[in-house]
């Protein structure tokens, strides 16, 4: 097993640099008293006003005395605290009923299945904030060291079980709004003088009500048609937008599919993969939004258009070498409706392959084809989905080779993170004026500059995708699914997102893939379910402790099929002076997040080093803070979390372990580039898979594991297993899944009947570890595993490539081993270490005015 | 002296048969010293030689011809041109006085060799075709073209432009869908952009934007540009299938405005691949064209309708704003075409004008065809097109390609220029003269496109001063010499030498050796060639000064008594020519536009001696029942009404019956039996016209 790292010896040895400062302030794990994880109290999250300071019996911390003498008495990896405890224990709590969001708090974890009904707060689908307990003033906040801020997701997708979000059509006057703030009508407008006035809940102002929209009150003050009018007791409606809000005549959305036809992508099998892809993702499924239209480009020296029109019997392909002064060819039939020209299209999906055999060209000319995109959809909007192998070398945009090794894992490695030039910022600014937003599909095989390229996708609100090394037997499924899942989401397009909160709050910092011209409009050229946006809140002023704080995003956009709405989210929740409740409604999911889009937002402007000694900082001063303010009893040799943050320390330490801020020179810088696209943007339940793989075992199914569940109609899974190596049985198997892709490991000593019924082979030598996909065999193990891994993958990338990896057979094994973030990788320690050295920290901290300690030095 | 014999044995009719033996004297003559050569003049008697010519040393290269002194002992010929003894080669080892090779022999003063090499391309036809027409018109043009791939030779190369607000070259080898190169409408693209964006070309062909290495056994030397032009044989399904789906240029037209139709970048782009990939390799650009050009380069009108067409007062106002532009415009594309051996026709099928004026020279300096119609479904059109590509009796095409004249004459001679359908070619020997007429300061032209009907204008000036006076008896000698790639392939050379006595100044043998025909064409092409440049009233002057000149040194008349004044029979009908010349649509441009004044001036400088003639008088012949058909005066006195009558103006043939006869007629005389006469008179000029229509290239309009 050459490289494996994860196999090293329990006895983690110290290195050499690290601060071993001493014996005195460490408590043997004997003295400590005796952790509960597994206690119920522990995890009851506030349940009928629990005791504010969770130093009492039923506290859930952990004391976490770190061994370091060499007589080791070690810590059970056992009793750290884990995300799979803490979500299954969510997961019960709501499995039992549905959440109302009524309650303003105690909401349920991102990755819990939920239902939520809607009872004037928005489902924390759409937006989550940071704590669910605002502190009154900034001192109070910054006593915690806690980020403020939500994540809003604006399209997310609804459970089947939830009710939709309500349309309400205004008419001509368009939706009532607060004449000072313009804020939306929402539950929480308050109405006053019988009636006739409604007071802003955000700005306090005091507005007339319309004539036709008067209603009288009752006793406590309530309008008499409230629960008619679902904007006056729903979190989340929709309006339909008047001319006022129109600009540019709506248009149904155009999907333009743009293929780099070049040697290196005909070679890679991107071209036959994508085509086959395109065609899978029109008509293998759900298909496109209702109302889209389809258009294909293909390019490599020149870009190559194609009219689609019904009438035709074939497409007509159309070479536009000019590719200095680009231009659409087709007046007619470049956007096609897939359904009405689907012979056209699928015939020329079929035989692009054929068709680019013996292309020899190197060089595409991506910007070329993103002019041309501009000027086919400047009237109308519409999304590129755009499949790119190469630095683009020639014609409008062309970009120099840059990388160099030599800057790898130094300071001046953020020189490569900037743009080469502006070409990309200012087209995808031109894109974003004009509602199109662009999705790059990326298979490098050599440097791309991301960095430079990406710009396409972060300013026009698409999504990076990067399949490096790309093999399409390998990775055409997951490329297909991924592009499958882009396509068929509900999209909108030509977007802007406006947060308003509670006077003496602002937002400080948008984080996400957008643009913005000024401060407070949020421009999406697109926007769809998995977009999400993170906003950092800042103080203005105190808030008034006795009221609740507001929030409301609207966001005003064009459905796929060209109907202008407004989508407006509201949350209010309590604001408070103690501490102790800031902690207790700190919501772990979000926060990281939040964080993390932060930290990768700064890795322009600061060493990557830097980086992450600020968010392990972070992370010991937040635990600092409740050990100061909630546990100053406790004694100093024990390790104290706050529940809601116990899972801080884990996620930092994954997110310290992410190829976007690790260290090390090993990582290429478009890996690099794509980790960080990939965190600024990632919706909050996506974060926690990023976060923390799910790990199957799949040796071991009991009972009713892997059959659906009558009740909730989804596979019952097993529990799942740890992400450490040593965690894993070697007589064992596992699914391993996180970032799309799903990984089966086969331990070495698994038995001969599994491999026969799972794979249909007798053992391990047999295993066909080129095969992409999971065997489909008549036995009842394969069809658990089948639904086990259909039900794992996120939600609607059903069909990720499989690589199967054999324990200490296989040199795969090495990729795999990084993603257990709980063992020693990724140039960082093991958790059981990291959640030491935070300990080691968080005493240097408390200790009064001691001498100064050397800070962060661990790898 | 029977010119005619002469022209039917060579092809050439000069002004003057005996030369005035000094400079003065020729100028004294007034008609420069002159002839009309039609290169491929058809000889079906005498067959091309198959071998290369014996030619002498450099740089002279001057054919060997019956007019050359030989010493069959010494196995020597010498030149008459430069005067240098030559030895004949090897394979001439066997001359003797009775055993001469052809090319020695007299009746061989005009001969053709068809030379072993071959060209390595066979002649490329490049479509350029307009789509912003009207269905029927669009569809009439498509039934025609579809119809011309079967009109060429399988071999022949073929490829298509279509434009319209854009510019698409369809690529004919694609097989899994239609494909087309797509260019800017609105913008001039150079040759190095077009080699550059296609990947043909010398230059670009192994670099990486040039598909794989062409197969071996695709055609020679196209330089990547396989995709695109192919044999009829090889793409006729295809580029069949292309035309059928063409359909009109779909960008939307305003109301109040021209469909924006880009001719001048078309041309760019065809251009530009021809000269690319088939550099000195004979092909021809044909153009569609349905209306004038609306934008980018060569643009003849904006796409406005308010803005109207130009006419002739504006371009003199030089108030019109494309014009000048345009024409500078196409004219470089013409001597880059003609330059790389290509020739470009334009068929234009509009009732307004396309712009033949400022595409003209395309035309014009390779030696391409013009028609001017009103519309692709009109016979005309079809007719003209399929006349084109007509083919001889061996059934190859009745043309020539990149051929080059070239010229030689014995010192006393020098060259001044041609006028006709060419470009010079820059070979600046000893025999130019400073005086230049026409195409001057070289004795060499190129004329892309040349078929049996290509006459040129040669104009020479007599070098020899006074005091060198000439032998009596000594003959000044022409040479012309046109290589060209026959439409089989291979090259050949056509070599006529001809020889005129020299006389002196006073002698009646000038006078009478005076071809006033021949005479009136050349000084109508020097007329129209000046009007081209200068104000035609000064023309108008320069005719009548000339005419005066030639009728005060000719004439024989006393002084101050008008009614004594007599012309020679040499001379009678050319001041005839004159007066109509001076009010033809030649030098006229009142009631013409100036498209039509193109294609007048245009099909004058490309036509032999009779043709042009009856371009510029018209014949009227008379059809009665009283003797045969008999040429009458262009007078409404020949207008009788028991006559019927044809006038053919070249460009019209029209019928005119007399009263009576038109009554006859209505009455259905002729189809009694006993009334056969009639119904034969009625036939005889119609029989007549079609004759000539046969002939013609433009197809007359035909009333």
């Amino acid at each position: 097993m050459p490289g494996y790292p994860g196999t090293c010896a329990p006895g983690y040895p110290s290195p050499a640099g690290a601060p071993i400062t001493g014996p005195q302030t460490f408590v043997p794990g004997a003295q400590a008293p005796a952790p509960m994880p597994g206690s119920s109290a522990a995890y009851a999250r506030g349940a009928g006003g629990a005791p504010v300071s969770p130093s009492g019996a039923g506290r859930p911390p952990q004391a976490q005395p770190a061994p370091y003498e060499p007589p080791k008495p070690r810590i059970d990896p056992n009793q750290m605290p884990t995300p799979i405890s803490v979500h299954m224990h969510d997961q019960e709590i709501h499995d039992e009923q549905p959440y109302s969001t009524g309650l303003k708090t105690n909401v349920p974890l991102a990755s819990t299945n939920f239902t939520a009904i809607d009872d004037g707060n928005s489902n924390p689908r759409f937006i989550r904030l940071t704590m669910y307990s605002v502190p009154h003033t900034e001192e109070l906040l910054k006593a915690t060291q806690l980020p403020l801020g939500m994540v809003v997701q604006p399209l997310a997708d609804l459970a089947p079980t939830e009710e939709p979000v309500k349309l309400i059509d205004f008419g001509e006057e368009g939706p009532i709004r607060c004449m000072r703030c313009k804020t939306y009508i929402n539950p929480y407008m308050v109405f006053i003088n019988g009636g006739k006035h409604f007071v802003c809940n955000i700005c306090r102002h005091e507005n007339d009500v319309p004539d036709d929209y008067f209603c009288n009150l009752d006793m406590v003050g309530r309008r008499l048609d409230c629960q008619v009018r679902p904007e006056l007791h729903n979190g989340t409606v929709e309006f339909v937008a008047t001319k006022d809000f129109i600009a540019r005549e709506p248009h149904p959305a155009t999907f333009v599919f743009a293929i780099d036809v070049t040697w290196g992508a005909v070679q890679n099998g991107m071209v036959a993969q994508a085509a086959a892809a395109i065609k899978d993702a029109l008509y293998g499924g759900r298909g496109l939004p209702v109302g889209a239209k389809v258009a294909i480009i293909t390019y490599d020296r020149s870009a190559h258009f194609y009219g689609l029109s019904p009438s035709l019997e074939q497409a007509q392909m159309m070479v536009v070498p000019d590719i200095h002064d680009m231009f659409v060819p087709i007046h007619e039939g470049f956007a096609a409706d897939p359904i009405e020209s689907r012979h056209v299209i699928e015939g020329l999906l079929d035989s692009l392959p054929s068709m680019f055999m013996q292309n020899r060209t190197a060089e595409p000319v991506l910007g070329a084809v993103v002019q041309a995109v501009h000027e086919a959809l400047r009237n109308t909007g519409g999304k590129l989905f755009a499949f790119h192998t190469a630095l683009p070398t020639f014609g409008p945009g062309s970009l120099k080779q840059r990388d160099d090794p030599k800057l790898h894992n130094t300071d001046k490695e953020r020189t490569l993170y900037e743009p080469q030039d502006s070409f990309y910022h200012d087209w995808a600014v031109k894109l974003v004026e004009s509602g199109i937003s662009c999705s790059l599909y990326t298979f490098p095989n050599t440097p791309m500059d991301l960095a430079t390229l990406s710009q396409l996708s972060t300013v026009t609100s698409g999504e990076l995708y990067s399949y490096p090394g790309f093999e399409g037997k390998r990775d055409g499924r997951r490329f297909a699914a991924d592009l499958r899942a882009d396509v068929e989401r509900t999209y909108g397009s030509n977007a802007v997102l406006r947060i308003r909160t509670s006077d003496g709050l602002r937002v400080d910092e948008h984080y996400g893939n957008l643009f913005m011209r000024n401060h407070v409009d949020v421009e999406l050229a697109g926007v769809t379910s998995d977009t999400a946006i993170g906003a950092l809140l800042q103080y203005d002023g105190r808030l008034d402790e006795k009221q609740d704080v507001y929030f409301q995003a609207a966001l005003l956009y064009t459905t796929s099929d060209g109907q202008r709405r407004i989508r407006v989210h509201n949350v209010a929740v309590p604001c408070t002076t103690l501490i102790g409740s800031m902690f207790r409604n700190a919501e772990v999911d979000t926060s990281m997040n939040l964080i993390a889009k932060a930290a990768v937002t700064e890795a322009l402007s600061q060493p990557l080093r830097s980086i992450r000694e600020r968010l392990s900082d972070r992370c010991v001063q937040i635990l600092t803070a409740y050990r100061r303010n909630c546990a100053a009893g406790s004694p100093p040799g024990q390790l104290i979390l706050p529940e809601a943050f116990k899972l801080a320390p884990l996620y930092t330490l994954s997110l310290l372990k992410s190829p976007a801020i690790r260290g090390g020179a090993d990582v290429p810088i478009d890996q690099r580039i794509f980790h960080m696209c990939l965190l600024r943007q990632l919706p909050v339940r996506k974060s926690m898979d990023y976060f923390y793989p799910t790990i199957v075992p799949i040796h071991a199914l009991a009972g009713n594991q892997g059959e659906v569940d009558e009740k909730t109609g989804l596979v019952v899974l097993p529990t799942f297993a740890r992400a450490s190596y040593t965690m894993l049985d070697p007589a064992g198997a596992y699914l391993l899944t996180g970032d799309g892709s799903l990984i089966m490991w086969l331990g070495r000593q698994v038995p001969a009947q599994f491999l026969q019924d799972a794979l249909g082979v007798s053992s391990l030598e047999q295993v066909d570890i080129m095969q992409h996909s999971l065997p489909e065999l008549d036995t009842a193990l394969n069809r658990k595993i089948n639904a086990i891994a259909r039900q794992v993958l996120p939600a609607r990338v059903g069909f990720a490539s499989l690589q199967i990896i054999r324990q200490g057979i296989d040199q795969a094994e090495v990729q795999f081993a990084t993603k257990l973030i709980e063992d020693r990788n990724s140039d960082n320690m093991t958790y059981v270490d990291y959640v030491c050295a935070v300990h080691r920290q968080i005493q240097v901290e408390v200790r009064p005015k001691g001498p100064v300690e050397p800070k962060w030095s661990y790898n | 002296m029977d010119f005619e014999a002469i022209e039917d044995q060579d092809g050439v009719r000069c002004s003057w048969n005996v030369l005035p033996n000094t400079r003065i004297e020729a100028t004294r003559s007034v008609v420069p010293v002159s002839a009309l050569y039609t290169p491929l003049k058809e000889r079906p008697d005498q067959p091309p030689i198959r071998y290369e010519p014996v030619m002498c040393k450099v740089p002279c290269r001057a054919v060997l011809n019956p007019y050359c002194q030989i010493d069959v002992r010494g196995k020597l010929w010498i030149c008459p041109f430069c005067l240098q003894r030559n030895q004949f080669p090897p394979h001439y080892k066997d001359i003797s006085a009775q055993n001469l090779p052809p090319e020695l022999l007299p009746r061989f003063t005009t001969i053709e060799y068809e030379l072993p090499r071959r060209s390595p391309v066979p002649p490329v036809f490049m479509f350029v075709v307009d789509t912003c027409l009207e269905e029927d018109e669009l569809k009439a043009l498509k039934d025609s073209l579809i119809l011309s791939l079967s009109l060429l030779p399988p071999h022949a190369l073929v490829g298509l432009i279509t434009y319209g607000t854009m510019v698409h070259l369809h690529e004919l080898g694609h097989q899994e869908c239609q494909k087309a190169y797509v260019f800017r409408g609105a913008k001039d693209y150079n040759v190095k952009q077009i080699q550059e964006m296609l990947g043909i070309g010398s230059s670009v062909r192994n670099q990486a934007g040039a598909p794989p290495g062409a197969p071996a056994n695709a055609p020679q030397q196209a330089f990547g540009a396989e995709r695109f032009v192919q044999s009829v044989e090889q793409c006729e399904f295809t580029l069949t299938s292309i035309l059928e789906q063409l359909q009109r240029d779909p960008w939307p037209v305003a109301n109040g405005r021209r469909p924006l139709r880009s001719t001048g970048a078309a041309m760019a782009v065809a251009v530009g691949m021809m000269e690319s990939a088939f550099p000195n390799a004979g092909g021809r650009i044909m153009l569609f064209c349905g209306g004038p050009a609306t934008q980018g380069p060569g643009m003849v009108v904006g796409p406005e309708l308010k803005e109207p067409m130009r006419s002739h007062h504006d371009i003199e106002k030089e108030s019109d704003r494309h014009y000048r532009k345009a024409v500078k415009f196409y004219e470089a594309l013409a001597r880059r075409t003609a330059a790389a051996g290509h020739a470009v026709d334009v068929f234009s099928g509009c009732l307004d004008q396309v712009g033949l004026a400022e595409m003209k020279s395309m035309v014009s300096l390779t030696g391409g065809n013009m028609v001017l119609t009103d519309s692709f479904v009109t016979a005309i059109f079809k007719q003209s097109f399929q006349r084109v590509l007509e083919k001889d009796e061996s059934g190859d095409l009745q043309m020539g390609f990149n051929a080059s004249l070239e010229v030689q004459t014995t010192k006393e001679l020098k060259v001044c220029g041609l006028i006709g359908p060419g470009i010079s070619a820059g070979k600046k020997t000893a025999m130019v003269s400073d005086t230049e007429i026409g195409i001057g300061g070289t004795t060499a032209w190129k004329l892309a496109a040349i078929n049996s009907r290509t006459t040129v204008g040669v104009y020479f000036e007599v070098a020899n001063q006074q005091s060198q006076a000439l032998q009596p008896g000594s003959r000044g000698l022409v040479q012309f010499c046109t290589t060209y790639q026959h439409a089989r392939g291979e090259y050949r050379m056509r070599v006529t030498t001809i020889a005129r006595s020299w006389a002196e100044g006073a002698s009646p043998e000038i006078p009478a050796s005076f071809d006033q025909e021949a005479a009136a064409v050349l000084m109508a092409r020097i007329a129209v060639y000046k009007a081209e440049n200068e104000e035609v009233g000064d023309v108008l002057r320069w005719l009548d000064r000339m005419l005066i000149r030639l009728c005060q040194k000719f004439g024989d008349y006393r002084r101050d008594d008008p009614a004594s004044f007599r012309l020679g029979p040499n001379f009678s009908i050319y001041p005839q020519f004159m007066y109509h010349l001076r009010r033809s649509q030649f030098l006229q441009v009142f009631n013409s536009s100036p498209d039509e004044t193109a294609f007048y001036r245009h099909c004058l400088f490309r036509e032999d001696t009779t043709n042009s003639l009856t371009m510029i008088q018209p014949s009227l012949m008379s059809y009665g029942f009283e003797g045969a058909p008999a040429p009458v005066l262009l007078d409404s006195v020949s207008m009788k009404p028991d006559v019927i009558l044809m006038l053919d103006t070249f460009f019209h043939i029209l019928i005119w019956h007399g009263n009576t006869i038109a009554e006859w007629r209505k009455a259905g005389y002729h189809e009694q039996p006993e009334y056969e006469n009639l119904k034969l008179l009625l036939e005889a000029p119609v029989v007549d016209a079609q004759s000539l229509l046969v002939e013609r290239m433009p197809v007359p309009r035909y009333i």
